[in-house]
């Protein structure tokens, strides 16, 4: 697959090697977080169950997706949190 | 032009376009020039249409919102009838809104008739799934105001199918549904739905006779009901049948009002606001229409065309939102195209008007919005909805069905050039040449439809189901010829009786590659999810033979298929209760007959379920077995290891298992093992279910977009995918580019799999010089008749060009007309996700060598 | 206070219609955006008080 063509569907990341700079980076829950999931351009609805979502923040060079379910959205983070809203085209 | 030869039989053939004007035409944007709509007025209407895409969750268009009419008079009317049998209750929420919604009618149409109060809305259906309207809330299309559709979602709450179902399901088991993962989500919990109207009953004999008829058989049940001597057993018997012959009068009598109000708002249009007379006097001709139709029977093709509509928008989406578009549209329009091109036609018209009124059909599809929960705005990217209609085939006395309505729908489809509504050519060695010519031009003006579905497969299967009938009425040898795609893939039957209704009866989805991956690891969902998606079955690390797999696998497969059929005979036995179809019921003959619900009544078993992403597992079993058990190249641990890690470091490793034998090149040692899993496994084990109505679930390979969407919640795989890449895209389709033997090696490997199975999609693709030169119909022709002789199912096809996808990535403005088959249906390019999009360009595009002629034994 | 009965767009029922009312009449006016014209039809009572596009008889 091609590489997707949109620059702000490219995830901006700050190479860190601590421990818990990684966990940090990866998404955990953080009760009452001021960068939840819900506020984040990478997150998109659960299919079914509108009070959970999806981070699509995975992005392969090579073009795949890998979701991640967020089971909380308004307590959950990670590392790459970022605001805005992307179109259709940069989604599955 | 392309300088493609092959030497074949003694010639040189060179595969110059059969049009010598399409040299001219730049490759990479031949779509552009290919429409031709017949008149300036279908022009128009396509330059005007209010598409309603959605892709990505989302709506392509801006402008596009929910509406809450339909919400707030259902309510209206549910709140105001508290007491009386549900089943009339549902009449009279679908009389007060039929009584007091918005109409529509637009410029220039002549079809008319809307499902919102404005052109630019769409419906939705609190009564149904309160997940999939409360997600609407949220969205910058919510229905207005927010306030009183809050209101509305709270209160249908605790009544909505999904509250009633809901109850009857361990926690646990829901929340694995709704992961949409291992299986589609329960149609409860999503409001999705599908149906078969019957069309023929409203269009041969009008709405005022059904009621007539109900109206005599009430009157029946009450003379039997106080005849002497009184015997509670048969007299009870009575009451919710005169409730459901009550309620279907109520729900015909506002149909038939609501069709007139139309034929009001269009002689107030002529009389008060048009000023051109020949837009009057239409406008007049169109309130005649809606005076007369559904109430009487029809005389002509535009009283049929009509009718159906009214139909469609009750059946799809009035009394309950139902996708697709489901009917044998040829053969069920004949007997008013001849009517109306008859001398003396009391509705006269001409073929050429009849290429006009079809365009005109398509564009309304295409202007159909659906209030779909989440998920379905997800899976058909790049097109409103599921619309599909089906033609040609056989008729009941196996003569050949194809005729003149035919050839002009598919003709009026080639020239308008729609994603919708799809079409399904029934294939039979009798269909007329000059019908399958017209097929063929639309397959290779690059519609990617008509898909093709073998005639007597389809035929026979209805005869096979109808042993299992409870009523002991299933279809005759006759009524067995007369069937419809009910969705993308599955036969049901069509006409007035004996139809599928629900999806609950067949519908629905498994997802076998993340199954695979759960097998792997002990149940668990490390790669989306993060919890128990199954059953315990062992970490494959512990397996020391490939069979320990396989039955792991077995295991996750029967818990998940056990659990979709559970939750759809769940839903169907609450549909029963309180989603009844009181309009659909007056149409269907047994339902009138009996006095018996449509949800309720069934009388021929359409039992299915669809297996899809069954390739990626396949390859993947295929490649343990081969280098992890069988060759020992690799141990299980570094398999597992390196898939938990993406493959990251292990790339030679990666690139062993990408390399194993794939599916679709008529290789025994891929296809062997992949047969025996299609047969033994996934139909085998699907098959040991039974449904509601008593038969066996088959299963019917599919994908539609949904390939994408389980693949971006599905983690790299042993056949060398990546986490979050896409799955196979078609139920028996080779993964995209591993199909590498040619189109006659993917005929061969997808013949072997017969067992077990009711339908399996394949898709292919074609190459674009070919199929457009002077050899493309009689390459196709004898392709098509190889295919059905091998007995295979099912094939679609697309033909467009790698060159002009991505152009079409580059400057998708200029690119509006281009159209893909992604899997089951047909999509605008340009409003599929670039994730989706790269999917159909890394298709493998099929030459036809020397060697695959002769095996087609193509006469040139 | 007009009443939709003095309203332009006001189309009263006519007593042979299926879902005729005393008073009920149709709404019907004329919209337009960038795909183009279409017109709708509500139905509404005489008396109702009137709306924003109430133009005079």
């Amino acid at each position: 697959m091609s590489t997707p063509q949109t620059s702000s569907a490219t995830p901006s990341t700050t190479p860190s090697t601590t421990a818990a700079a990684v966990a940090a980076m990866h998404m955990h829950l953080d009760p009452g977080t001021a960068r939840p999931c819900s506020a984040c351009k990478w997150q998109v609805p659960d299919p079914t169950d509108p009070a959970s979502g999806q981070c699509t923040v995975n992005r392969h060079p090579g073009g795949g997706i890998w979701k991640r379910w967020i089971r909380d959205l308004g307590n959950t983070t990670c590392g790459r949190h970022d605001v805005g809203k992307l179109s259709f085209r940069d989604h599955v | 032009m392309n300088d493609m030869t092959v030497q074949y039989s003694g010639k040189v053939l060179a595969f110059t376009p059969e049009d010598p004007r399409e040299a001219q035409i730049p490759s990479d944007e031949l779509h552009e020039h290919l429409q031709d709509p017949s008149t300036a007025r279908t022009s128009r209407l396509k330059s005007r249409c209010r598409w309603k895409h959605a892709s990505g969750g989302e709506f392509v268009e801006k402008g596009v919102q929910a509406g809450i009419e339909r919400m707030r008079l259902i309510t209206e009317a549910h709140k105001a009838s508290v007491g009386k049998p549900e089943v009339i209750r549902r009449a009279l929420m679908l009389s007060n809104f039929l009584t007091n919604t918005t109409l529509v009618v637009q410029e220039d149409e002549f079809i008319v008739g809307y499902h919102a109060e404005d052109p630019n809305m769409f419906p939705l259906y609190p009564e149904l799934s309160y997940m999939a309207v409360l997600d609407y809330l949220k969205t910058d299309y919510a229905p207005q105001p927010a306030a009183e559709a809050a209101d509305i979602v709270a209160y249908w709450k605790p009544h909505s199918l999904q509250a009633k179902c809901e109850r009857y399901f361990d926690p646990v088991d829901l929340r694995r549904g709704y992961q949409v993962s291992t299986m589609e989500g329960p149609a409860f919990a999503s409001g999705y739905n599908s149906i078969v109207p019957p069309y023929e009953t409203v269009l041969e004999d009008g709405l005022l006779a059904r009621i007539k008829l109900a109206e005599s058989h009430i009157q029946e049940a009450r003379a039997e009901m106080g005849a002497f001597p009184w015997n509670a057993d048969a007299g009870l018997k009575w009451l919710d049948k005169v409730d459901n012959w009550e309620a279907m009068v109520i729900a015909c009598k506002a149909v038939v009002a609501w069709a007139r109000r139309h034929a009001r708002l269009c002689k107030i249009v002529a009389e008060r606001f048009e000023s051109d007379p020949k837009r009057q006097a239409e406008l007049l001709e169109i309130a005649d229409i809606c005076q007369r139709i559904p109430a009487e029977p029809c005389i002509g093709l535009k009283d049929a065309v009509q009718a159906k509509w009214f139909t469609f928008l009750l059946a799809h989406a009035l009394e309950r939102y139902a996708s697709g578009y489901a009917q044998k549209e040829d053969s069920l329009l004949w007997p008013y195209y001849q009517a109306s091109l008859a001398e003396g036609s009391q509705q006269p018209m001409t073929h050429q008007q009849v290429v006009e009124l079809i365009e005109m059909e398509r564009l309304k599809i295409s202007e159909h919005g659906a209030g779909k929960s989440r998920a379905y705005r997800e899976i058909f990217p790049g097109s409103n909805d599921l619309f599909i209609a089906t033609l040609g085939g056989t008729n009941g006395d196996g003569s050949d069905a194809c005729n003149d309505m035919t050839d002009a729908i598919l003709e009026a489809t080639k020239r308008i050039r729609t994603a919708e509504p799809s079409l399904v050519f029934r294939y039979s060695k009798k269909s007329r040449a000059k019908t399958l010519r017209w097929v063929f031009e639309c397959i290779r003006d690059g519609l990617g439809y008509p898909s093709i579905k073998h005639d007597e497969i389809g035929t026979q299967q209805m005869l096979e189901y109808a042993k299992y009938s409870k009523t002991g009425n299933g279809a005759t040898p006759e009524e067995a010829h007369y069937w419809v795609n009910v969705l993308c893939m599955s036969p049901g039957l069509a006409g007035r009786r004996k139809t599928q209704k629900t999806r609950s009866e067949g519908g629905s989805s498994i997802f076998p590659a993340k199954l695979l991956e759960i097998s792997l690891n002990n149940g668990y969902d490390w790669s989306y999810a993060d919890m128990q998606m199954g059953p315990e079955t062992g970490y494959a690390t512990d397996f020391k033979t490939f069979d320990e797999l396989w039955e792991a696998f077995r295991k996750q497969y029967q818990y998940t298929i056990a659990l979709a059929i559970r939750c759809k005979d769940v839903s169907r036995s609450q549909e029963i209760k309180y989603l009844q179809m009181p309009f659909v019921s007056a149409l269907d003959d047994g339902c009138m007959e009996l006095g018996i619900d449509a949800n309720e009544l069934s009388e021929q078993p359409n039992g299915w379920h669809n297996p899809i992403t069954t390739i990626v597992a396949g390859n993947s079993l295929v490649a343990i077995k081969k280098l992890v058990f069988d060759e020992k190249k690799y141990t299980m641990t570094q398999l597992v290891d390196a898939l938990k890690v993406n493959w990251e470091g292990h790339e030679e490793m990666r690139q062993d298992f990408k390399n194993a034998p794939k599916w679709g090149n008529d290789d025994p040692e891929a296809d062997d093992l992949i047969v025996r899993f299609y047969e033994e496994i996934i139909g085998g084990e699907m098959s040991k279910n039974t449904n509601y109505s008593g038969g066996p679930v088959l299963p019917v390979g599919q994908a539609v977009g949904l390939y994408m969407e389980v693949g971006s919640r599905t983690g790299p795989t042993p056949d060398g995918r990546l986490g979050g890449e896409a799955a196979d895209d078609g139920g028996i389709s080779p993964y995209m580019g591993t199909d590498k033997k040619g189109p006659t090696a993917v005929l061969r490997s997808v013949a072997k799999v017969q067992k077990n199975q009711k339908a399996n999609l394949l898709n292919q693709r074609l190459s674009v010089p070919i199929m457009r030169s002077k050899h493309g119909f009689d390459i196709w022709h004898a392709y098509m008749d190889t295919w059905h002789d091998l007995n295979i199912d099912h094939v679609q096809f697309n033909v467009v060009s790698t060159e002009e996808m991505k152009a079409a990535q580059r400057e998708p403005e200029k690119h509006h007309d281009l159209i893909v088959r992604v899997s089951g249906y047909s999509a605008r390019f340009v409003d599929i996700p670039t994730y989706g999009q790269n999917t159909i360009i890394a298709r493998q595009e099929q030459d036809f060598s020397a060697a695959d002629l002769e095996f087609l034994n193509v006469d040139l | 206070m007009a009443t939709c009965n003095q309203c332009e767009f006001f189309n009263p029922i006519p007593s042979d219609a299926d879902d005729y009312a005393a008073g009920k009449g149709d709404c019907v006016t004329e919209k337009r955006d960038e795909k183009g014209k279409y017109w709708l039809s509500r139905p509404v009572d005489e008396h109702a008080s009137t709306c924003s596009n109430f133009h005079k008889q």
